[in-house]
């Protein structure tokens, strides 16, 4: 039996703790969260305790900790996690400074435990699936992703304030699927990004412009060997959360579409109506959240390497840097 | 917390005990009862359950359990044809997997009209051992109802792709369809043979969601917070149907629901 603590009882933190609540031969013990009614109220409804990240890093009996806590709190426990000897699942992103990211794999490596960084897109049943045929030589060599990443509505302009900027909080997930999807090693020997243009403008919300940040972005991105990526992003999709990708390749293409709630058809005398896509990332991601804790502790049980390691979140937060430079000065074409 | 004891720990016993112990919130598993220890050890290990007992009156005398989940031995629609072997108790195709069907056709057509007349024919595919017990891989049935529904039923072991439940409803001023083409994922991949996409492999990727929900409202119900969507009445109906249409089956004429 595998002992646990979740940090951070917010949005995410209920959805991991409740999935390592779920999982057999692992038992939740603490939950911590500044705010006490948070942290209580979730505790309570899994069966866990209250605690706090001193505590539980001093706790002998606890093998990992789930770290779900807002951002600016993630380089911190990781340090103090990977000193206590406790195994790591961390919520994306490492951290929004590239310098302070590797500095926590630094740390993760010297200490010598595990750590995975919850990039759950990669465990997406569907995208998971179009991974592996394409792993499998199915269409032939990848040649061209395209990647569309629409949120239902934009987060309020305050939030955005402290959120590092749209690469940084929403294209994170999408830079980590170009690097997963065509510069995996499938026998190729892999690919790296070599250069990226990145350009975006105000489209959804004025108040956007205000804090310095943008709702609407393209990103191109040119690989070593070739390879190409164009990325397309908005704050706001009427129709709900739009997650799709395409692959193409020599002998064929993959297509990832959307998830629906339902899989009901109506046929009526004006319209074939079936159900907008899921609302949101919880609920599109809902399979691929408990997934990724199933994953880590197989992981952790197997000693075999994670899918989603803390170099992928520093490479991706490379990426996402690249791109907000790149915007910055008015569309640059930057070289990785 | 609602304290639960399960009977029977077969392929659906466990399916449904770690809903209990696992997914089910306001619920807790304590008790299970199996004649096999392989099953027992099975549920100490993974589920934690330490009352194991062999007899369900074992069970019911252990002052900890309040409530009982349990269902019929069941043959699965299986590939390998191991259902030939359950063959002989399991009430035949259409009482066996079609039961789900008359179920949700009487809730579909809305007030559960009442079921008159039933014709049934089938046929045996890939299975011949099933002639022994007068049972056959692919059957299909007309049942009428009051009031003018009609509904058909199709029923197959032997689906070369996979675990495909679809229904449509057909209406005055439209359709609806569910379910048709089985997608297990929302991946389409197009080469020089076509286009294609996974489909799913059995009732248990299909109905995972269904099996959590179900054992939700059950709880529910027994804790007094909802009334349950579905009684043993309604499971009586579906069965006396599903007699019918297996007795036409044999008779070869449409039968009365009796």
């Amino acid at each position: 039996m595998k002992n646990v603590a979740v940090f951070g009882a917010g949005r995410i933190g209920r959805i991991h703790a409740g999935n390592v609540a779920a999982l057999p031969g692992v038992s939740l013990k603490y939950v911590c969260d500044p705010v006490a009614a948070s942290a209580a109220e979730l505790a309570a409804q899994l069966g866990a305790a209250v605690s706090t990240p001193e505590a539980v890093l001093a706790d002998a009996s606890i093998d990992a900790v789930v770290i779900a806590s807002p951002t600016d709190t993630h380089s911190d426990l990781i340090h103090r996690a990977a000193a206590a000897k406790k195994h790591i699942f961390c919520e994306k992103p490492v951290d929004l400074s590239v310098p302070r990211a590797v500095e926590c794999a630094a740390a993760v490596q010297a200490a010598g435990v595990a750590c995975m960084i919850g990039f759950q897109r990669r465990f997406d049943p569907t995208f998971a699936e179009a991974q592996a045929r394409l792993a499998r030589g199915e269409i032939g060599v990848p040649e061209m992703l395209v990647v569309t990443s629409r949120d239902p509505g934009a987060p309020p302009a305050q939030y955005l304030k402290g959120s590092g900027g749209i690469f940084r909080d929403m294209l994170i997930h999408d830079f980590d699927i170009f690097r997963w999807i065509l510069c995996s090693d499938i026998g190729d020997g892999g690919d790296a990004a070599d250069t990226l243009y990145a350009n975006g403008s105000v489209l959804v919300d004025p108040e956007i412009a205000k804090v310095g940040d943008i709702d609407s972005s393209v990103v191109t991105i040119r690989t070593k060997k070739g390879r190409l990526c164009q990325i397309n992003t908005s704050r706001r999709a009427a129709y709900g959360y739009d997650q799709r990708f395409e692959v193409l390749g020599s002998k064929g293409l993959l297509q990832c579409g959307n998830h629906r709630p339902t899989e009901v058809v109506q046929f009526d005398g004006s319209h074939v109506k079936s159900d907008k896509p899921e609302h949101f990332f919880l609920q599109r991601y809902r399979e691929a959240y408990r997934l990724e804790l199933v994953h880590f502790f197989e992981g952790l049980q197997s000693g075999k390497p994670f899918r989603t390691t803390i170099a992928d979140g520093v490479e991706a937060q490379k990426l996402a840097d690249a791109a907000t430079q790149s915007w910055q000065a008015g569309g640059t074409v930057m070289r990785l | 917390m609602l304290n639960v004891g399960i009977v029977g720990l077969g392929r659906m016993g466990q399916r449904h005990a770690e809903q209990l112990a696992l997914h089910t919130h306001g619920a807790r598993l304590v008790a299970a009862c199996s004649v096999d220890a392989g099953e027992h050890t099975w549920a100490r290990e993974r589920l934690g359950v330490t009352a194991l007992y062999d007899s369900y009156d074992a069970l019911l005398r252990d002052p900890q359990v309040q409530a009982n989940a349990s269902k019929p031995s069941y043959a699965m629609n299986d590939p390998d044809g191991l259902f030939v072997r359950f063959a002989p108790t399991s009430g035949g195709i259409f009482l066996d997997c079609s039961v789900h069907d008359i179920d949700l056709a009487r809730w579909m057509l809305g007030g559960n009209p009442k079921a008159l007349r039933a014709f049934a024919t089938g046929t045996i595919a890939l299975h011949p051992g099933l002639a022994d017990c007068g049972d056959v891989d692919n059957g299909l049935a007309i049942v009428e109802f009051e009031g003018g529904a009609r509904a058909l039923f199709y029923a197959s072991r032997t689906l070369a792709h996979g675990h495909e439940t679809s229904t449509e409803v057909i209406g005055t001023e439209g359709s609806v369809s569910v379910g048709v083409g089985a997608h297990r994922d929302r991946v389409q991949s197009r080469d020089a043979a076509g286009v294609h996409h996974r489909v799913l492999a059995d009732f248990v990727e299909r109905f995972a969601e269904a099996f959590q929900r179900e054992m939700a409202a059950f709880v529910a119900a027994c804790q007094g917070e909802a009334p349950p969507p579905l009684m043993l009445a309604d499971a009586t109906e579906a069965t006396r149907i599903g007699v019918a249409i297996t007795k036409s089956l044999q008779s070869g004429q449409v039968e009365a629901v009796a």
